[in-house]
């Protein structure tokens, strides 16, 4: 996405450093000036967020993006934070690992941003999200020195975690330059069960998948408008919902999980497909990129966080508030994303986003959104309901970042 | 050191406290906390003074002089149950029973008995409960007023008892009629596979004799003929427990020669000597230490390495399987005195797998101490109490209609805490179901047990 | 003190406080006996607000406190460096809400891991993080000290089973981080607070993760004729993209002991054995256990035995999570390293062992977490000999060294309490311990609350004069 799409950058410049002393430089500069620092990787997320609240440069880590150590018989590797997700997940398919996290924005992402925004997708059910394999991270902090965490080694305890502190920070806290990952080995085989339902349905369905003898990595559902977006249009599906039930492991466990969930669930009336092929496959790559979709003229795109036992009430809740919306939920992790319709008003988007983002947080969630046309940021709860703990936030904020350099205002509460 | 004036002290020119135990006892704890959550004082009270780990650092701190014996210290030393079941959840094989009976020890000669126990109870403990007679005997009225179906009436005035014959009042489980005596010498049913002797018990004769029959007879259905000397008497391990060798040391004694007959090579000798309460197998077992010394040194060896459990006995055997139906949901409670300390766990539930219908479902806790542990209902009743409910409440749990457990005292003591809630829960002894799956002979509590499971 | 004693009694009652000096003796360390320091009292609060008063009542009286759970660090998490209040959890132990539909559960810290896993054991689930502790230790200390155990190779360490705290901060304050539903926006202050081992403030509750158990499991029992050929299997097996569910190694010293303990059947002239598990589906697991089996024979095992019943499978795990007890049946006292190393250098670092052992003529036995890498050397020694004493710290000091110099850490489990502060310096450069400190400044700027933990600062040293029998693995 072009940078002039996203947040209020006009009077940014973008310096891109060669390499870690050069972004040093930068910040210790900017740390003189007071200026902003936006970091960002390849831009694909640069419209997440409020506009930063002081003007300053973008600090583009896309040339730290160097191979530091790949030792593959460890599991493990170490990248500079820049490198595109494409270039890492190429060079660990030569060695048949991965690293199990859904990319959105496949050939645009820096391992850096999907770490900031703490990216993921339907595999998070079964695989974990990214605070689950970053094992060291370095960072440059707001004097402009390189400071380390964790290690390299796959477990490890001594002295705090900023892995998980930075992971999902979106860049308030420093700029994450180096990175230290634990690998998978890639799936032996994998597939995907469709079940195509109505509405009534869904909810005994999710319960019953979630006592089913298989064990899926992904259970996503979409209603009829997700549906029928170019990702998903080829399947020809039209029904109500459709539940997509993914299994990624050795040949024989999947083969038995999709031939054992299919009698399973026989009863349900609607039609059952399966997709076989590998989990590179069109089905999990447009699964994982539904979020990042932009329907034409839809302004605005939610992510809520509910109890798993709760996305199908809730989704008939926005479905009903909102007729035209496309909703996709990563049901086994009670996670759901909407598109909005183009044809909503301000307005209208802003009752619907209120009562839904109430409902959410009566069951202990939130409701966040990770798009909306930048003049609405102004009202819309753009990183959803503040909670307390935004006040030991702060403290850390303060702590870390004292003359708050780093994406001033960009993250929750304006923080 | 601070003084504590209310410290003990041994006299002037006498051996100082913990001297009774090998240093290297205490050195093989490296403290590393393992058997904390295994022991049921600490998960009541949350004190590590009153943990495995806790009472070793204390009694180890009092001998090297680090601290008194101030009323904290004893106050956590007498709380322990003695259950070992620390011994059983440590690896480093401590022996922590031999720490604790330091401390038991090192108190009788110091102190006149704990303050906590009145006279009349102790009385009772130590003078009646040993004797099956007397105690039978005291508990005749007991047993013609349930018979009268008049034990309201008891229960009723036991508001206006004083707080000990209360206590004894509540203890007491509706008790079946007794069986009377057995003849001395029952035969073996079919071929003879071995001759054993049987040992009574005295609190357990007299309050749950039908476990004694139950054993009797089906030992008999193995094919093993059962000796029953007349002249037998209490274990010991009351007196044991309490640091009362001298006693202690009476009745072992008074047993071997009641079962001498069948110690030596002659034509009565015994193949095993079999024991059915948890609690007084470990002690019977160990005559051999508790008679080291006397003249009854070697007999006490003989009878020691006689000594099994019943149901250790039957498994080595080889059990007959029974052939009546049991359809009955139930569990099994571990007896601190038969797992811990004689590490006896399987054999029980084997010889239960045997009847048909019988499903046996896991109990939470199962081998935590229910809080019987010998007199200690008697000593530290509010701690006994704790346990005991928190006992009935994981036995409720399972939603079984029948608990198991294979010591007098725990049956009194889960028995108690379960009439309170549930009092169709057949509480009874393993040998019991066993029994009536080997005759077909339903006790009307296993009946009302079974009741809902009987469709006509 | 008196008055402050009187404040806590106030909070928490007559009953839940403990100030006789022969109490608080017991009180005086933990797992790690080296140093030891009498708290001034304990208290047992059973709420969180107590919790959040008494902390009130040490910053007003300026005492520092500390948490306790179980007492099973080994690092001397609990140790009370400048005596203080010690916060015990232990009565705090209510498992509150579980919630099988969305895999998570509400429980207190004072819950003892075991208990966890029993009480969720008759719905198919389990708590994830078993460390060979499980029985003794609390839900509260693996949140501080992110404890691992054999298991963890696949499931992963306790900051990934959770999801939420109820936490007093250092100033008495009550938050909430997380909570049953994932992703909630914000700083992943739960991730940080996993692991700060007691500085950050008392974690009161927790929500957790719940994990369905495996349909099944292949338990394999390795035998080989050299901790080198054992060694290779590891990082072979990883290296084929093999997750098994456990992956531990024991060498022959530390065999012939357990089989002393346990009577399993080990075979006594084997160089070492490894003891692998796979789990997961019944359909499949057969043809991993097979690969597994084949890398081990190709790697010289000399026969891989199965664990067929349940009985032996729990037999043997008995054996491997209580391992360092029958240590005691080598030698009289004993120290445990706890060294992490990348999975490819375990042959390297072992050799080392060996070679550092023979330096310092000490006998060196080793039972460990080989599938992540984390060795547990046990030095054995004899206390009552100083000269012995000495070669241990030495020949510790430089196995450390060397997990470090090979890319490695010095704690991958047992954390860095107040043991291994020394070596913080060597992992991490002063910058980042600055950082450190400043994110501990966040929560707990007066450092009132454990002063003297993890962190290098002056006065923390420790002298490392004279190592105890001490506990491990
Ligand atoms: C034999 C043995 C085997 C072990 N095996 C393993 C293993 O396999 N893996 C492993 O990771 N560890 C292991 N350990 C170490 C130890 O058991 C773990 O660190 C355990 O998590 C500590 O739990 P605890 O309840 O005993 O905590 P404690 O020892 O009481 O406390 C540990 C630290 O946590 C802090 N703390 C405790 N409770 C809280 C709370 N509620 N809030 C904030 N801080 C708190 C304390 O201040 C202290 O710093 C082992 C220890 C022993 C003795
Ligand atoms: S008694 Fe055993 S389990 Fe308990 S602390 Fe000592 S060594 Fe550890
Ligand atoms: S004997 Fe029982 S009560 Fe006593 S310390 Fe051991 S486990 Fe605790």
């Amino acid at each position: 996405m072009p940078l002039s799409e996203s947040l209020n950058l006009n009077s940014f410049q973008t310096k891109t450093p060669s390499d870690v002393a050069e972004a040093c430089d930068i910040i210790r500069h900017s740390a003189s000036t007071l200026d902003a620092i936006v970091p960002s990787g390849s831009g694909s997320k640069m419209h997440i967020g409020y506009s930063p609240s002081r003007n300053g440069v973008i600090l583009c880590t896309k040339n730290l993006n160097k191979l530091v150590d790949y030792p593959a018989r460890d599991m493990t590797v170490t990248v500079q934070a820049g490198i595109l997700v494409k270039d890492l997940t190429e060079m660990l398919n030569k060695e048949n690992q991965r690293l199990p996290i859904d990319d959105p924005y496949p050939g645009e992402s820096s391992l850096g941003g999907l770490l900031a925004t703490n990216t993921s997708g339907p595999r998070r059910f079964g695989w974990g999200t990214l605070r689950d394999y970053v094992i060291g991270i370095s960072i440059l902090n707001d004097e402009g020195r390189e400071t380390k965490a964790g290690g390299r080694v796959v477990k490890n305890v001594a002295g705090y975690d900023f892995c998980k502190l930075h992971t999902g920070a979106f860049g308030t806290l420093g700029i994450i330059s180096q990175v230290t990952l634990k690998v998978r080995p890639n799936p032996e085989a994998s597939s995907m069960v469709l079940l195509s339902l109505n509405s009534a349905n869904v909810e005994s369905v999710l319960d019953r998948v979630h006592t089913t003898k298989t064990r899926p990595v992904a259970v996503e559902l979409l209603n009829r408008n997700a549906l029928q977006q170019p990702l998903f249009k080829n399947l020809d599906l039209s029904s109500d919902y459709c539940l997509f039930v993914g299994f990624e492991h050795g040949a024989e466990a999947v083969k038995w999980q999709t031939e054992t969930l299919a009698p399973e669930l026989s009863d349900v009336p609607g039609k059952i497909d399966i997709i076989h092929g590998p989990s590179d496959s069109a089905i999990w790559r447009n699964l994982g990129m539904f979020q990042s979709t932009r329907i034409p003229g839809s302004p605005l795109t939610f992510k809520a966080n509910i109890p798993s036992s709760k996305v199908a009430s809730w989704c008939a809740l926005a479905s009903d508030t909102l007729p035209g919306l496309s909703l996709q939920s990563h049901a086994g992790s009670g996670i759901v994303f909407g598109h909005l319709p183009g044809d909503v008003s301000r307005q209208m988007a802003f009752d619907a986003i209120t009562l839904l983002l109430q409902k959410a947080v009566r069951y202990q969630g939130n409701l966040v959104i990770p798009y909306c046309l930048e003049d609405w940021k102004s009202d819309f709860p753009v990183w959803g309901q503040v909670r307390p703990d935004i006040k030991i936030m702060r403290k850390v904020k303060e702590s870390l970042d004292p003359k708050a350099m780093f994406n001033p205002g960009r993250f929750v509460d304006h923080i | 050191m601070e003084k504590d004036p209310l410290a003990l002290h041994v006299l002037p020119g006498e051996k100082g406290f913990g001297t009774n135990v090998d240093y290297e006892t205490f050195m093989d704890c490296v403290h590393c906390g393992l058997c904390l959550g295994s022991c049921p004082t600490y998960v009541q009270t949350g004190d590590e003074n009153d943990s495995p780990r806790g009472r070793i650092y204390l009694w180890r701190a009092v001998t090297d002089g680090r601290t008194e014996l101030t009323p904290e210290v004893r106050k956590h030393m007498d709380l322990c149950l003695e259950c070992m079941a620390c011994e059983t959840a440590c690896p480093s094989g401590v022996k922590y029973g031999k720490i604790i009976s330091s401390y038991k020890h090192d108190m009788t000669r110091v102190l006149p008995p704990a303050p906590t126990v009145n006279a009349l109870q102790r009385w009772m403990l130590f003078n009646l409960t040993p004797y099956a007679n007397r105690m039978r005997l005291a508990l005749m009225p007991v047993r013609i007023m349930q018979k009268l179906g008049l034990m309201w009436l008891v229960r009723l005035a036991g508001k206006f008892l004083p707080k000990s014959l209360r206590l004894l009042n509540e203890i007491v489980p509706d008790m079946e009629p007794h069986y009377g005596e057995l003849p001395e010498i029952l035969p073996a049913k079919g071929v003879k596979r071995a001759r054993v002797g049987l040992i009574l018990g005295c609190a357990a004769d007299a309050f749950l004799p039908q476990a004694n029959l139950a054993t009797a007879r089906v030992l008999q259905e193995n094919g093993c003929e059962v000796w029953i000397p007349r002249t037998q008497g209490c274990c010991a391990a009351l007196h044991h427990h309490a640091g009362l060798d001298t006693e202690a040391k009476k009745f072992a004694a008074a047993n071997c020669v009641a079962f001498a007959d069948g110690l030596g090579d002659g034509p009565n000798k015994l193949d095993a000597i079999i024991n059915n309460a948890g609690g007084c197998g470990p002690v019977l077992k160990e005559y051999g230490h508790l008679l080291h010394g006397t003249p009854f040194e070697k007999q006490g060896e003989s009878f020691g390495s006689k000594v099994k459990d019943i149901h250790e006995f039957l498994v080595e055997l080889g059990p007959i399987t029974p052939t009546h139906e049991v359809p009955l949901k139930a569990t099994y409670h571990d007896a601190c005195g038969l797992s811990h300390a004689q590490k006896i766990r399987t054999p029980p539930r084997q010889l239960m797998g045997l009847v048909k219908g019988l499903e046996l479902v896991p109990l939470l806790e199962s081998e935590h101490c229910c809080g019987a542990a010998g007199s200690y209902n008697i000593t530290q009743p509010e701690m006994s109490r704790a346990l005991g409910e928190r006992k009935a409440k994981n036995i409720l749990a399972t939603g079984a209609r029948a608990i198991f457990t294979a010591n007098i005292g725990c049956l009194l003591q889960v028995d108690r805490y379960l009439r309170e809630n549930t009092p169709s829960v057949w509480v009874a002894h393993p040998m019991e179901v066993l029994w009536a799956a080997y005759s077909g002979q339903f006790s009307p509590r296993l009946k009302a047990a079974i009741k809902p499971y009987i469709k006509d | 003190m008196k008055r402050l004693l009187d404040s806590l009694k106030n909070i928490v009652g007559p009953d839940a406080m403990i100030t006789a000096a022969s109490e608080l003796m017991v009180y005086e360390c933990d797992g790690f006996t080296i140093e030891k320091n009498r708290p001034d009292v304990v208290v047992f609060p059973t709420t969180t607000e107590q919790v959040s008063r008494i902390v009130d009542a040490c910053n007003y009286f300026k005492v520092p406190f500390l948490p306790r759970g179980a007492g099973t660090s080994l690092a001397g998490g609990c140790l009370p460096v400048g005596g203080g209040v010690v916060i015990s959890l232990a009565r705090m132990k209510k498992i509150f809400d579980v919630d099988y539909r969305n895999r998570c559960a509400l429980i207190e810290a004072g819950v003892i891991n075991l208990w966890l896993t029993n009480h969720l054991k008759p719905h198919g689930y389990h708590f994830a993080p078993d460390p060979s502790s499980q029985g003794a230790c609390t839900i509260g200390g693996n949140v501080a000290t992110n404890s691992g155990g054999p298991h963890t190779l696949k499931y992963g360490v306790t900051v990934n089973h959770v999801m939420g705290v109820e936490f007093v901060m250092p100033d008495g304050e009550i938050i909430h981080t997380g909570g049953p539903v994932e992703d909630n926006p914000g700083y992943d202050l739960t991730g940080v607070i996993v692991g700060s081992e007691g500085t950050f403030g008392v974690a009161v509750k927790s929500w957790v993760r719940i994990t369905r158990n495996p349909d099944t499991y292949r338990t394999l029992l390795g035998v080989f004729n050299s901790v080198d050929d054992a060694t290779n299997t590891i990082s072979e097996i990883i290296g084929a993209g093999i997750v098994p569910a456990a992956l531990e190694m024991l060498d022959q010293m530390i065999l012939g002991a357990l089989e002393d303990a346990f009577h399993f059947g080990f075979p006594l002239d084997a160089g070492a054995i490894l003891i692998m598990e796979v789990d997961g589906l019944e359909a499949g697991i057969d043809t991993e256990a097979e690969r597994i089996t084949s890398i081990a024979v190709k790697n010289g095992a000399r026969e891989v035995r199965k664990a067929d019943t349940e009985a032996k499978r729990t037999l043997l795990w008995k054996a491997r999570k209580q391992a360092f007890g029958a240590v005691g049946r080598l030698a009289s006292s004993f120290c445990t390293q706890d060294g992490v190393v990348p999975r490819s250098k375990l042959p390297h670092i072992l050799r080392e062992i060996q070679k550092i052992g023979a330096k310092y003529d000490l006998k060196i036995c080793n039972v460990f977490h080989a599938g992540d890498g984390n060795i547990h050397p046990i030095l054995l020694f004899d206390e009552r000999y100083p000269d012995q004493v000495k070669r241990v710290l030495e020949a510790s000091g430089e196995i450390l060294d060397e997990c470090i110099r090979v890319g490695g850490s010095v704690t991958g489990e047992h954390g860095i309490g107040v043991e291994k502060i020394d070596f913080m310096a060597k992992l991490f450069s002063p910058d980042d311990i600055a950082m450190m400190i400043r994110l501990r400044n966040a929560f707990n700027p007066t450092n009132n609350c454990s002063p003297q933990k993890m962190l290098p600062t002056a006065g923390a040293c420790i002298e490392a004069s004279k190592a105890g029998r001490m506990a491990a693995m």
